[in-house]
């Protein structure tokens, strides 16, 4: 790979990989796939019309390529730390807490380089994010920030939904953090059709510590995922079985309390589409917009745009279609 | 006699097993108050 040619390179071809440099490629940008499997990467290069495969690591970016992370949870850090190193900037579409939280720690080292690091730059982390920002805009403060996210992407996403399960969640409760067992808190949920209602548990999920660095005067911020019976009393097990190459329709709804001219109101928003897609054509845009500048140097999430509106049409122009629910709350 | 209730008693704990594995788990059933509207376009203001 030849160093600093201003190209995007994805690393990881899975279903959200995959649907990254399909979005990139299709906006005309120069793009190149990574994937620790040759043979993967060489389907997704015939796919794309011979994009080039990359086999290997990162040793050829440098600054001027966006480095696209689309692997495995526990993978981020180590690739962004490499892609850093190099002077790339970096979308990371991990939805993992302890990704994240990693991702966050290399803040200091983004400034100094120069490049910007987006953390959660996927379904939810991600579309959850400019979701929570948009309701957010149209209040004068917020109090409290609460996601819930329906459905699972490829196999590697089934896994980590899995493992979200069986940890630690953490909620920001009246200026703290307060460490709460993953399965527990159950609530009903109203996604839109056709996900529709299903009940929601908290998870050791990533949104939290994004929307409360967003939101940092908010007095609550919650994640809940959807999960059932069976999900819940496997979920410190190892999985029964292999996980679905692709879970089907999912759905993200983001419920935002605050005021606006003295009176209590909420915002809700919400999507629903494939997960692994959704993340694979946010990671996409994310990347768009920091070659174009759209983002500082440092670590960010994407609640941190001042302006989600660009971004939601964007993601509209490319399928990802959002919803506000009207009714009671 | 024990036998039969050993038997009886491990069949309704299988029962029982199942139907908490089951598929779809549970979902509570209260009403739905309102709907959701389409946000794109213009309508993102």
């Amino acid at each position: 790979m030849t160093t600093g040619q201003g190209r995007y390179v994805v690393v990881g071809c899975g279903r959200v990989g995959s649907r990254a440099a399909a979005v990139l490629a299709a906006a005309g940008a120069e793009v190149a796939v990574v994937d620790r499997h040759p043979a993967r990467a060489q389907q997704l290069s015939d796919l794309l019309d011979g994009v080039p495969a990359v086999v290997g690591g990162l040793d050829g970016v440098g600054r001027g390529d966006v480095v696209v992370l689309c692997v495995t949870a526990g993978d981020h850090a180590a690739l962004a730390r490499a892609a850093l190193s190099h002077s790339a900037a970096i979308i990371s579409a991990g939805d993992s807490g302890t990704d994240v939280a990693r991702l966050l720690d290399l803040d200091a080292e983004a400034v100094e380089r120069g490049v910007a690091v987006v953390a959660g730059a996927g379904f939810t982390p991600g579309l959850s994010c400019l979701l929570a920002r948009h309701a957010a805009n149209l209040l004068d403060e917020v109090d409290e920030v609460h996601v819930a996210k329906a459905g699972t992407g490829g196999p590697d996403c089934a896994r980590q939904h899995h493992a979200a399960l069986s940890g630690v969640a953490i909620d920001w409760r009246e200026g703290g953090w307060v460490r709460r067992r993953s399965g527990s808190g159950r609530q009903l949920a109203y996604f839109a059709e056709p996900v529709g209602p299903r009940d929601c548990y908290r998870a050791d999920v990533a949104d939290t510590v994004l929307l409360q660095r967003a939101f940092p005067t908010s007095l609550r911020v919650t994640a809940r995922v959807a999960a059932t019976r069976r999900d819940r009393l496997t979920a410190r097990l190892p999985m029964l079985r292999q996980p679905h190459p692709e879970g089907g329709p999912g759905a993200v709804r983001v419920e935002v309390w605050g005021r606006r001219g003295g009176q209590r109101e909420v915002v809700v928003y919400g999507s629903v589409g494939p997960p692994g897609s959704v993340a694979g054509t946010v990671a996409a845009s994310a990347a768009l917009a920091v070659a174009h500048g759209e983002l500082p140097s440092g670590v960010h999430g994407l609640a941190e745009v001042a302006d989600p509106v660009p971004w939601l049409a964007r993601l509209e122009a490319h399928g990802v279609r959002s919803a506000s629910f009207e009714g009671v709350v | 006699m024990s036998l039969l209730r050993r038997a009886l008693g491990a069949v309704a704990l299988g029962v029982g097993f199942a139907a908490a594995l089951r598929v779809g788990g549970f979902v509570s059933s209260e009403p739905r108050q309102g709907g959701w509207r389409d946000l794109h376009g213009p309508a993102y203001r």
